[in-house]
């Protein structure tokens, strides 16, 4: 999973900014979406960033695998990552 | 040796946060702000 040329992002206190060169858009993230765009950035997989969440964050593995995917679909589907 | 340097920044952060209360799990949200 890689960052498409055309985007653009800034970390925050709260989380992220997140530009999408090409189509003008901008979307904002909360510090768990920042975390995770922020290993995505080091070219980690879905299942190394799954296990640093579940190391990090008190939940159960099933929901954070969930949102975790759920989220990068989310990413994908807006064009800001490709597979 | 780029990766040898996350590794060891993500081991060091592992150290840094062991025994602190983990911070409860919250659905990551994303926004289109395009406001």
């Amino acid at each position: 999973m890689n960052f498409t040329k055309h985007t653009k992002i800034r970390k925050e206190r709260f989380g992220a900014v997140v530009f999408d060169t090409l189509t003008e858009k901008i979307f904002v993230t909360d510090e768990i979406g920042g975390e995770i765009l922020r290993l995505i950035e080091k070219g980690k997989d879905l299942t190394h960033i799954i296990s640093v969440l579940c190391d990090n964050y008190d939940g159960d593995r099933q929901t954070i695998e969930k949102d975790v995917i759920e989220f990068t679909n989310q990413l994908k589907s807006n064009s800001i990552v490709r597979a | 040796m780029e990766k040898e340097q996350s590794e060891i920044s993500e081991a060091k952060s592992a150290v840094a946060n062991k025994g602190k209360a983990k911070k409860k799990w919250q659905k990551p949200k994303l926004e289109d702000v395009s406001k």
